[in-house]
């Protein structure tokens, strides 16, 4: 019976998870691009890899979605935690705040990204209004135009948009700590530095883990928010490997060496994925 | 509380202090978004900005709609993420309901498996998705856009339905059978019902899922008039002269059926959001 309702879906997760990953796979061994697709598909082993490997390009995208992803983690960690710990305070009317400050989450990253753009547009944007106002720069400057101020804003833009959802683990797990606890280490006289190093922290430990590899994941993962900002311009500052193998792939169709690419990509994410199914998930599923 | 009345004013005051300030800045990007979209063009070109527009029309929202065709756009995308919405719910609540009432060989590796497809890389399917469904010819169609969307809707709904549908006391359904009810009439006469708030946050999730989608939609979708909104906006920035109050218009069309999602299921979003990546 059991087997019975769950064989249409695992026949359709055969279908369009197993099967795409494993020709994926198969192409990555093949030299399949436009200009084999009609002369037969040259079989050539581990060319693509050890292409890919050789390839600085390659390594520049690897490194910088390293940085990418350590940034977003910091900067999505950090915010979230603070709006969670406000949100946690024992003050009325702040659930106005927890609806308002999922906004963000809820905009789609590509709406995101286009109201980033001309939040840092090079001579309209209000970045650069307000920045010119304060007198931080004397006139407009193309934050999406040079090297750094790219990296640093599409970083800002996504943990804008992706923050939301660190700050409700953070606060669901806050509440499961005992109020009691607090009101004890007070009357103790436990300062507030104190109460949060030695009640919060080890309570939110867990909860820490879970959105630290969550989000590692998912910003490792992701294109959207560069693709439409920088398409890893300028000068492949901002390239990250998803925005890099999609370019191989479908602006040069280079299916081949594009898959090769991807296949890699799993590879240096499976080390966390590994990580989080042994250290989160494994526990819970009995 | 041993904190006295002043000090707890104070305390309240802080918070509410610090928690609107930070609310406004977070905000700061989509209000913006809406302050453009009602400025007359003019009025978006002038340095230093008018803050709040000096003649708000609505104008951008008309041009948006018939002059960028939203209209159209709008109703693939709800005709494909309505779709893949369907087709997750129903193999979910198979799949889900099947995982959390039965034993089975290999149940723990399916979960994992479930769980692992979530963290993939999208480009991962993106490049394969490509080839098969050209093979198949299916690029161009919506068909090909809502079986793609499944490979994330379907694990996703699977997972968070299994959850559901375990928290219903089994005994309530074995009571039913007792009765003489057969297992599927005690699934559809008493899980489903009781579930029911459960299926409803599934499927808002998945649309949402869907609704947001840019890459494969961007990818295997060629013509114009097949476009998603979320594909065409993206396309318009690369205009001549792009009209920013008209894309912050269809920035905030694109937007608004998922906040009134948002503000119906807030209930449910935190759970929903974390349930599977958090909770077991």
């Amino acid at each position: 019976m059991g087997f019975f309702l769950m064989s249409p879906t695992i026949a359709v997760m055969v279908l369009i998870i197993i099967v795409p990953l494993i020709i994926g796979l198969v192409m990555s061994f093949f030299n399949y691009n436009l200009l084999t697709l009609h002369r037969g598909i040259p079989f050539i082993g581990f060319s693509n890899y050890s292409k890919a490997l050789g390839d600085e390009n390659f390594w520049m995208a690897f490194w910088n979605t390293l940085w990418w992803t350590a940034a977003n983690v910091a900067g999505q960690v950090a915010l979230g935690l603070s709006i969670a710990l406000l949100l946690n305070q024992p003050v009325k009317g702040v659930g106005i705040y927890k609806a308002l400050i999922l906004i963000p989450w809820a905009v789609p990253s590509a709406v995101a990204a286009l109201s980033w753009m001309w939040l840092l547009h090079p001579e309209f944007g209000l970045v650069n209004d307000i920045a010119v106002r304060f007198g931080l720069v004397s006139e407009p400057v193309a934050w999406l135009g040079s090297p750094f101020t790219a990296q640093v804003w599409v970083v800002i833009a996504r943990v804008w948009k992706e923050f939301p959802l660190s700050a409700l683990i953070f606060h669901a797990a806050l509440q499961t700590i005992p109020k009691d606890l607090y009101e004890a280490a007070e009357v103790d006289g436990a300062g507030v530095w104190k109460r949060f190093w030695n009640i919060t922290i080890p309570y939110l430990k867990a909860s820490i883990v879970v959105a630290i590899t969550l989000i590692t994941i998912w910003t490792f993962n992701s294109f959207n928010m560069i693709w439409v900002m920088t398409k890893g311009g300028p000068g492949g500052a901002t390239e990250i490997l998803a925005t890099s193998i999609y370019k191989t792939a479908f602006q040069r169709y280079n299916f081949g060496f594009a898959s090769s690419q991807s296949i890699l990509m799993v590879i240096f994410l499976s080390v966390i994925i590994i990580f989080y199914l042994y250290k989160v998930e494994g526990k819970k599923i009995d | 509380m041993y904190l006295s009345k002043k000090k707890r004013i104070r305390r309240t005051l802080l918070v509410h202090a610090a928690l609107f300030i930070l609310t406004f800045i977070i905000l700061l990007p989509v209000l913006w978004m809406i302050l453009t979209s009602l400025k007359p063009t003019a009025e978006t070109l002038k340095f230093p900005s008018t803050i709040l527009p000096d003649n708000p029309t609505i104008q951008n929202y008309l041009a948006a709609w018939r002059n960028m065709r939203l209209g159209t756009y709008f109703i693939n995308s709800l005709y494909v993420s309505l779709m893949t919405t369907f087709v997750a719910i129903v193999l979910g609540c198979m799949g889900g309901y099947a995982l959390a009432r039965f034993r089975m060989k290999g149940e723990k590796a399916y979960v994992m498996f479930i769980l692992v497809t979530r963290m993939f890389p999208a480009v991962v399917f993106l490049i394969p998705f490509f080839i098969m469904m050209r093979n198949l010819q299916l690029t161009d169609s919506f068909t090909g856009l809502i079986i793609s969307y499944t490979v994330f809707s379907l694990p996703f709904s699977i997972w968070l339905l299994r959850g559901f549908f375990r928290n219903i006391p089994s005994e309530l359904e074995e009571a039913a059978r007792i009765d003489g009810c057969t297992r599927f009439k005690a699934f559809t006469r008493i899980i489903l019902p009781l579930s029911a708030p459960g299926i409803a946050a599934t499927a808002v999730f998945c649309f949402i899922l869907a609704w947001n989608e840019f890459m494969f939609a961007n990818t295997l979708i060629m013509s114009d008039s097949k476009r998603m909104l979320t594909v065409a906006l993206v396309a318009s920035i690369s205009d001549f002269l792009v009209k920013w109050n008209e894309l912050m218009a269809g920035g905030m069309i694109t937007t608004i059926p998922v906040i009134i999602f948002y503000l119906f299921m807030q209930k449910y979003i935190t759970g929903g959001l974390t349930e599977g990546s958090v909770k077991g």
